[in-house]
């Protein structure tokens, strides 16, 4: 792991299996659940985050990261001079390599989030199954997310012919 | 570690084995009423999930401005006649059209009861419902409250001691059971009508509840205070609502004013007869203000209203000629060519021809005038309909 910057504080974050992950606090406040574990003095050396596993752990913090904000960063000369919508950009090209897991990893991912309280990683993980439902017709919704239609032919017909003004 | 961790957090394969609550966090990230109906579509999880009263409410205050799908082109009556056509005729907004292919036949009101050979005449839009009467008939006959998106319809018949009283229109509230906290919205089975009457040429208003669940709703009667006796002289005409209140124009120098709130007629004043004028428009300004808008032969005169005096004063009137001549543009216009004035939005009117092609906007607040290009645009009466939101996901299963 990169070595740790002078006047930078620390926190350790636990998943239940038993890794340790060291993290700058600032990086660790992205999540809402653990900046008021922080400011209620809740947090000690170490925070047990229950529930979600190593792995997924480590992408989250790996998004943290990137998305912590990086106003007043010592030695990252190379991003102060880079301009805001420069900036948004690679984040926004970043955001789209990071998303690209399976189904399964993205799941967790939207249980992390939602439990840890990162915005911006709920509304990033939610975003495939939002797309997929906003673009495509019933037939494609229910192939591309595995849904098991168990709507009998005369139920479906029914709620074809209510909602008739949402269908293509 | 690899096996460790497989036990402690078995991955979904599939939306399908997603948990409940994460589904439904997804869900609430979908603000278009059509995604949100053909999710609940999907499967019958999906729909119990999006169904569920404590989701809808949490759908509702997380976005509050209601989408509009479109408006119903309404034909006014002439002369109390109206034209032998059909029903009103859904035209969807240029949004909606181009994002989601929404076609007018979507909305259609094809699904309504015959109509005794005529059509029907939207009285009241509110809340994804319509409100709508026999078309020309100015007496107090069945109602009907329609929701166009899942094609039910309500019909209401007036009581028994009000059926075939003169009749001044019909208007839609919120329903009594509008705990948005529930997920409650205005609804076929939650909602009220307010309906303006002349009961011995006195305007007098009644309430239609809609009851909840099962029960089939009930009339009263809303009581009129002595000094709230409005007695209009002459025939009411053209309806306009803006903001909580409902205008009638009388042929004469009289306004009657309903307010939907209390279910009070109140009377106002006009400066003049309003016999020729080509037209009149009330017109909301922000604040609770009120302006109306009169088009002549001559000029375009805007006037306010004085509160506490019941009166109308004139506060502005400018020469159709210098209307017109001061806009920019391209291609002949004639003085004579403006027949109609339409709202359109907080504080401004369209001027436009007889058959509701735009001329000229005019801001009423400052009198300045610019010319329209928009040839294809229709302005006339309309009825803007909103899509209900959260959308209704009806469908009947368990």
């Amino acid at each position: 792991m990169a070595t740790r910057e002078a006047g930078k504080k620390m926190i350790m974050l636990k998943s239940p299996d038993g890794m340790e992950f060291e993290v700058e606090e600032a990086v660790a406040m992205e999540s809402q659940t653990i900046r008021k574990m922080i400011e209620d003095d809740c947090a000690d050396t170490a925070i047990l985050i229950p529930n979600i596993n190593s792995k997924i752990l480590s992408r989250v913090i790996e998004y943290c990261n990137k998305h912590v904000p990086t106003t007043g960063a010592t030695g990252a000369a190379a991003s102060d001079t880079v301009a805001p919508a420069a900036l948004a950009e690679d984040l926004k090209i970043w955001d789209a390599e990071f998303i690209k897991v399976n189904r399964a990893t993205r799941f967790n991912l939207i249980q992390a989030a939602s439990y840890l309280n990162i915005k911006g990683l709920l509304d990033l993980t939610s975003q495939t199954t939002i797309d997929t439902i906003s673009d495509n017709s019933l037939e494609e919704i229910r192939s591309f997310l595995s849904t098991k239609n168990d709507y009998l032919p005369e139920e479906e017909q029914t709620i074809r012919r209510e909602n008739q003004w949402a269908f293509q | 570690m690899g096996d460790r961790s497989e036990i402690l957090a078995p991955p979904p394969a599939a939306e399908h084995d997603v948990p409940d609550e994460l589904l439904e966090l997804v869900f609430l990230r979908l603000f278009c009423p059509l995604s949100l109906v053909r999710a609940a579509c999907a499967c019958k999880r999906w729909r119990r999930i999006i169904a569920d009263g404590a989701f809808l409410g949490c759908l509702r205050s997380l976005r509050a401005p209601p989408l509009v799908a479109g408006h119903y082109r309404v034909d006014e009556p002439v002369h109390g006649a109206c034209r032998p056509v059909c029903n009103p005729v859904f035209f969807p907004s240029p949004l909606l059209a181009d994002a989601v292919g929404l076609r007018p036949e979507r909305l259609s009101l094809e699904f309504l009861p015959g109509c005794d050979g005529g059509s029907w005449h939207i009285a009241d839009s509110r809340g994804g419902l319509l409100v709508l009467n026999k078309c020309a008939k100015r007496r107090f006959r069945d109602l009907v409250v329609c929701d166009p998106t899942t094609r039910r319809y309500r019909v209401i018949p007036p009581p028994a001691s009000l059926r075939g009283r003169l009749y001044r229109g019909a208007f839609l509230l919120d329903g009594d059971a509008a705990d948005e906290a529930a997920g409650q919205r205005t609804s076929l089975s939650n909602f009220r009508i307010i309906v303006a009457l002349g009961l011995n040429v006195v305007a007098r208003a009644c309430v239609f509840s809609s009851g909840t669940g099962r029960d089939s709703g009930c009339w009263t009667m809303a009581p009129v205070a002595a000094d709230h006796r409005v007695k209009p002289m002459t025939e009411l005409c053209l309806a306009r609502h803006v903001g909580n209140s409902v205008y009638w124009t009388t042929l004469r120098t009289e306004i009657i004013t309903l307010d939907k709130d209390t279910a009070q007629f109140s009377c106002s004043l006009f400066p003049d007869d309003m016999y020729f004028c080509y037209g009149l428009e009330f017109v909301g300004c922000g604040g609770g203000r009120v302006r109306i808008a009169r088009l002549d032969h001559r000029d375009l005169k805007v006037f306010v209203f004085i509160q506490g005096s019941h009166e109308w004063v004139l506060e502005n009137s400018v020469p159709l000629p210098q209307l017109i001549g001061e806009v920019q543009g391209h291609g002949e216009l004639k003085v004579n060519m403006p027949k109609k004035v339409v709202s359109v939005g907080e504080g401004s009117v369209v001027l436009c021809t007889e058959k509701g092609v735009g001329l000229v906007s005019v801001d009423l607040a400052t009198m300045e005038s610019e010319r329209l290009h928009d040839g294809n645009k229709y302005y006339g009466p309309a009825y803007m309909y909103q899509l209900p939101w959260p959308p209704t996901i009806r469908a009947c299963l368990p």
